[in-house]
């Protein structure tokens, strides 16, 4: 990394002069209580970690969208990333640069990692079929290749579709949600968006509104079909971004994957260009070596705005110790009464905030009660007539069942996210009426402060704001229509066990209805542990949202007590300060904003 | 003031007006007003038994009952105490009545002829104190698709009360469940649900466990709990009359419950108002053109001509969206019927030969097809819905910004349009908000009349009207469209049962362990085909008609204000004064504001 020259020298002396840090220390004041640094750690580390910042791009999209296949047109020579028909990716890969392309790392859960050499050996831990449900418990793998693209430190990640997630591996998928800088999201023209793509990228909308969003074409769609179809999808992505209430823009881009991925395996450039990879190329390229120069620029106005914080703050104080002590300590009163002002208000929105989590809180909790008492009831219905029809047991019983209670689900997620998000959004709408203090002594509202500042430095700003709850909803969301390990089987296990072969003909009708009234019965107690099991892990999530915001709300109030408490020390000091001291004091501010501006590079 | 005294008040106002239009939609209101009526549908599989119901509530054999299925159309019994027996007519689709003789009656029940759109059945007096009950009796779920069709449109939707029968023996079968899964998104708007579980033995009683059985099921796929009725079995070779005297009671109570009646009393209150509001536009042009100048006429004009042109706009934006969801749908519906058949397909390969063909086909035909059904719809009707909903937005702004954009102009030309600008909005408002009183009330006719639909005055509410005062435009299709959807749901489902019964019919015989997989691939084709194309080209055809629904809606709204100035009105000869013109409206306004105000009493 190289910074301009001013700047450099600016961010030496920042690293190395004690005396620049010691000010900085003093005038800016303690540690943040998010990030629990100092406003100099905090430049600190960011100056370090961008030497060695990772770009990570994951791939996401549902089943059989053509992620890998993507992957493998984008980035290498050969199929090196498993491809099917069906869902075959269950673990998440990670691509980075490497000169050394043939070797392949496998990452463990609960052992050291393993470095293999065959590139033939990587679907014993991919693929679903060799590795069904990621039983072998691989938390990622790790892929290098020499490709451009990858330089500047961008990492592709494949990652398994929404809707395979086995619970094993959802955790490891939300982290590269959490942390990805930007992401490739593959839908395709038919079927359009579906249900639950819908409530995924609701969900978490917060975290892909940096999404590019590729629709994959297939051979046999016509120019027409694949228009209308984008046209569709950017429709719905419209809607949902208005759910989130948020102005991100959207575009979707087709993309050929199949031609892309021959064009790439025989080296044909026409094909990669008719295929529209080529073009997505370009843009990658500009978009991620535009990534580290901004990068680069947000360390340089994270200086200067800690450089302009710190002059503010001294000549403000400056100005004030020129007062005298007496005219000094009422000015200071003055702005204590300010800042008490501003505090209550803040506390009435901390009401609000709580009133809200109350009410909304046993809202939703109703609300789910609801939905799962329908879902339920559906489920019921729709076993009764199954059985009816003489699926009485056997494989076939076991299958219907754990469909009908995916679909279930998935209706009443979908409500879950819904209301969760709404939940986030009025949140959102009150947290911003909180007044937060800048260093130099001014209020604003959290909204402005968010608005105007091109970037947002983390110490003002209390944790309420960030609201976790779109990606625990994801977490969920893909639990739930994920291969059902746990609670969903168990169920069909009893039923499943319970019964013979089928009975079939005429002269045993009698028997044949008693039958069906045994498997009714015998379902029973399945669908009631599903449902009940769907509602607590769905209550669970919302009570976890909500304490984490109270938790959050308490932070905020924590933050306000102690600006209150050293808005008293200060005043108290310059009350009993005796003149001598004061003297010196001014003196000693006089001085170091002196040697502050004398400092290079300042603007 | 009770509604019939404020038609008298309203009576000389409208008829001072001189519209012809307004009159008869004057008309039609009175005899709505004087003669109160509630709607209550049968509904059931054939040979459920509802036929035998309605004999028996009229006490004699009127319709035809046999074990075949009879009932190939609409029967509605309408009380008439005009005519002292009971009389049928054949209601034809010209909005005609026939008079029917009693072997034509048995003819138009069974087989109904080309023009006949359902048969009536003059009633001189209703038994039960069932007075002003409109019943129709429909034909079985598993009979014509035609029917089912205007029964799933117009009769659910419409109705005060529901019947559903069910006969004890069966039980509630698959296309029952899904009748009642469709009933079921109606039941919140006020729609009561009766099961009749008919044709039990005598000594049957409530916690016998088939009836448990039909009425548990029941009530999983209404989400809620709902009154139930045991109608006993008649045996014996002679006529039969089942007395389901609970039942009719409880229709009663129902239809005559003091709820209801203020429920519809304060609709009909609303079309009063609106109504007079309508009256008063004719007279406020009047006005407005006595008192402006020419060149002020001039100005108008220009602005005129402005509007017209967002309309060009809007009805281009609407031809637009259509002509892209005619391509696209089909599209949709193909891709889905090759899924739906790659799926089945992979499943009846996988299963084995051997052993399995039984269990194979119970699952396709209970699980696997349905399921697959209702996700490929979904997605259909989940498209149409974003799509739908996409260009009702943009009408939205579209007209919403011509029409604030016309005011100003308006205003800026002078203060003598305020009146007859404001008018019209609130006018064009409740016709956008709650359906049009004249299309709601032609719609389903007048007494003896030959009404061509039938409607529920509670549901046509207007109670929103106090809201949308000074509101801006804002379409209420989304009704329109939930219903859209809600049928094309219906449909669909309704067409995969036939395709399944194809398919079962199709592999019936075929036991072969060798050739039975391939037999069945090839009946699932040949179902889904069938569900492909009648889905499909329901879904075309009500997309034309949704299209048209917008053109007239879009236009009737821009032409309220385009012909705000409509020289046709205005008859420099008359002799009317300004200040005689003056006085009627404010006598107009005067009784809005009294009727407003005033509780309604039933």
């Amino acid at each position: 990394m190289v910074l301009t020259k001013g700047c450099y020298k600016m961010t030496l002396s920042l690293l190395n002069e004690q005396r620049t840090i010691d000010i900085f220390n003093r005038v800016l004041g303690k540690k943040d209580l998010v990030t629990n640094l100092s406003y100099i750690e905090t430049l600190q580390h960011k100056m370090k970690n961008s030497n060695h910042a990772e770009f990570y791009v994951p791939v996401l999209g549902i089943q059989g969208t053509g992620k890998s296949s993507f992957l493998n047109a984008l980035l290498m020579d050969d199929l090196i990333l498993p491809v099917d028909a069906d869902e075959t990716t269950c673990v998440p890969v990670e691509i980075r640069y490497g000169k050394n392309c043939s070797s392949f790392i496998i990452n463990f859960d609960d052992k050291a990692p393993v470095s293999i050499t065959n590139a033939k050996d990587l679907e014993q831990y991919i693929h679903n079929t060799y590795n069904p449900g990621n039983e072998k418990k691989v938390s990622f793998i790790q892929v290098f290749k020499d490709h451009p693209l990858l330089q500047n430190g961008v990492v592709f990640v494949d990652l398994p579709g929404v809707g395979s997630l086995t619970a094993s591996n959802i955790e490891t998928t939300l982290k590269y949600i959490e942390k990805l800088s930007a992401a490739i999201f593959m839908l395709r023209t038919v079927p359009p968006i579906t249900r639950l793509e819908a409530s995924f990228i609701k969900s978490v909308w917060s975290k892909l509104s940096k999404a590019w969003f590729i629709q994959n074409q297939w051979n046999e769609e016509s120019l027409s079909e694949i228009e209308d179809g984008k046209e569709h999808n950017i429709h719905v992505l419209e809607k949902i971004r208005d759910a989130n209430q948020t102005n991100d823009s959207i575009s979707v881009r087709v993309i050929n994957v199949y031609e892309a991925l021959n064009g790439q395996l025989h080296n044909n450039d026409q094909m990669k260009v008719n295929s529209g990879l080529t073009d997505f190329v370009q843009f990658l390229q500009s978009a991620t070596s535009s990534w580290s120069e901004m990068l680069k620029d947000e360390i340089v106005q994270l200086q200067d705005q800690a450089y302009k914080d710190v002059i503010d703050v001294l000549q403000n104080e400056i100005r004030l110790y020129e007062k005298g002590p007496e005219e000094h300590y009422e000015q200071l009163r003055i702005e204590e009464e300010k800042l008490n002002d501003v505090i209550d208000k803040n506390n009435r929105v901390l009401r609000s905030i709580e009133d809200l989590l109350t009410i909304k809180q046993s809202e939703v909790h109703h609300q789910i009660r609801n939905e799962v008492k329908r879902g339920k009831e559906n489920l019921r219905a729709d076993m009764q007539l199954i059985v009816k029809s003489n699926v009485v047991d056997g494989e076939g019983l076991t299958r219907a069942f754990k469909e009908c209670q995916q679909d279930v689900s998935t209706t009443i997620v979908d409500v879950f996210v819904n209301s969760l998000i709404n939940l986030k959004i009025d949140l959102e709408q009150l947290s911003n009426q909180l007044q937060i203090r800048s260093p130099n002594g001014s209020f604003s509202s959290f909204e402005d402060f968010s608005k105007t500042s091109s970037f947002k430095f983390e110490k003002a700003l209390p944790n309420v704001l960030s609201l976790g709850g779109g990606l625990g909803a994801a977490a969920l969301l893909g639990f739930l229509v994920s291969n059902p390990a746990g609670w969903m089987t168990a169920g069909i296990l009893v039923v499943g066990g319970l019964f013979g072969s089928f009975l079939g003909s005429k002269t045993k009708q009698v028997t044949q209805e008693t039958r069906q009234r045994n498997t009714l019965t015998q379902l029973d107690q399945p669908i009631g542990d599903f449902a009940k099991k769907l509602e607590q892990s769905l209550l669970k999530q919302v009570d976890d949202f909500v304490s984490s915001v109270r938790k959050g709300a308490q932070e905020v109030k924590k933050e306000q007590d102690a600006l209150q408490e050293a808005e008293y020390d200060k005043q108290r000091a310059i009350r009993f300060v005796e003149i001598e001291e004061y003297n010196k004091q001014l003196l000693q501010l006089q001085d170091d904003l002196t040697y502050i501006q004398s400092l290079e590079g300042i603007k | 003031m009770n509604l019939q005294h404020s038609m008298e008040k309203i009576k000389p106002i409208i008829s001072k007006v001189g519209s012809e239009e307004i009159q008869s939609t004057f008309n039609l209101l009175k005899e709505r007003i004087d003669y109160p009526e509630s709607f209550v549908t049968l509904l059931g599989e054939t040979s459920s038994g509802k036929s035998s119901l309605v004999n028996g509530l009229l006490g004699q054999p009127v319709l035809h009952v046999s074990s075949k299925p009879t009932t190939g159309t609409v029967v509605e019994l309408y009380e008439y105490d005009v005519e002292t027996n009971i009389t049928p007519y054949a209601l034809l689709k010209n909005a005609k009545l026939r008079r029917l003789s009693p072997e034509a009656f048995l003819q138009e029940t069974i087989q109904p002829s080309e023009d006949v759109m359902r048969v009536r059945l003059n009633i001189p007096k209703m038994p039960h104190g069932l007075q002003g009950m409109r019943l129709f009796d429909t034909p079985g779920y598993g009979s014509i698709h035609k029917e089912h069709e205007e029964v799933l449109k117009e009769f659910i939707p419409n109705s005060d009360v529901i019947i559903y029968v069910v006969n004890y023996r069966v039980g509630i079968g698959e296309n029952d469940a899904e009748f009642l899964q469709f009933i079921e998104r109606f039941l919140e708007d006020d729609i009561n649900f009766f099961l009749v579980i008919n044709r039990a033995p005598s000594h049957v009683i409530a916690n016998d466990v088939r009836i448990k059985e039909i009425v548990n099921l029941a009530q999983n796929l209404l989400h809620s709990d709902i009154k139930y009725f045991i109608v006993p079995s008649i045996y014996g070779d002679g006529i039969k009359l089942p007395k389901a005297n609970d039942l009719w009671s409880a229709v009663r109570d129902e239809v005559q419950s003091d709820q209801r009646k203020k429920h519809v009393g304060e609709v009909l209150k609303g079309y009063q108002i609106q109504l007079l509001q309508q009256a008063c536009i004719p007279l406020q042009k009047q006005l407005t053109l006595m008192k402006i100048s020419d060149e002020e006429i001039a100005l108008l004009q220009q602005t005129i001509k402005e509007l017209s042109e967002k309309k060009v706009k809007a009805n281009a934006l609407i031809n637009q969206t259509f002509e892209r969801l005619n391509r696209q749908v089909p599209q949709l519906f193909n891709k889905a019927k090759e899924n739906m058949d790659n799926f089945i397909t992979d499943e009846i390969m996988e299963s084995n030969k051997w052993t399995s063909s039984q269990e194979c086909v119970g699952l396709i035909q209970a699980h696997l097809l349905p399921r697959q059904e209702r996700i490929q719809r979904e997605s259909i009707t989940d498209f149409l819905e974003v799509e739908l909903n996409q260009l009702n937005r943009q009408l939205e702004e579209l007209v919403n910004e011509a029409i604030i954009d016309f005011q100003t102009k308006i205003e800026s030309i002078g203060s003598q349009f305020d009146s007859i600008v404001g008018n019209i909005t609130k006018h064009v408002l409740q016709k956008t908000t709650d359906g049009a009183l004249k299309t709601f009330l032609s719609t389903y006719g007048g007494r003896g009349g030959a009404g061509a639909g039938v409607a529920n005055l509670a549901k046509k509410s207007l109670k929103k009207v106090g809201e949308v005062f000074g509101k801006k435009f804002s379409r209420n299709t989304h009704n329109g469209l939930a219903s859209f959807l809600k049928r094309i749901g219906a449909t669909s489902t309704r067409n995969i049962t036939i395709a399944v019964s194809i398919i079962i019919e199709g592999v019936f015989y075929v036991i072969e362990a060798n050739i039975w997989q391939g037999r069945l691939i090839k009946e699932v084709k040949k179902g889904t085909n069938q569900w492909v194309q009648n889905t499909s080209s329901f879904v075309i055809e009500d997309l034309k008609k949704l299209k048209q629904i917008n053109y007239e809606n879009m236009n009737d709204y821009f032409d309220s204000f385009i012909n705000i100035i409509n020289t046709e009105d205005y008859n420099p000869e008359s002799e009317v004064q300004i200040n005689e013109l003056e006085k009627h409206i404010s006598e107009i306004e005067a009784l809005i504001l009294d009727i407003k105000n005033g509780c309604v009493v039933v």
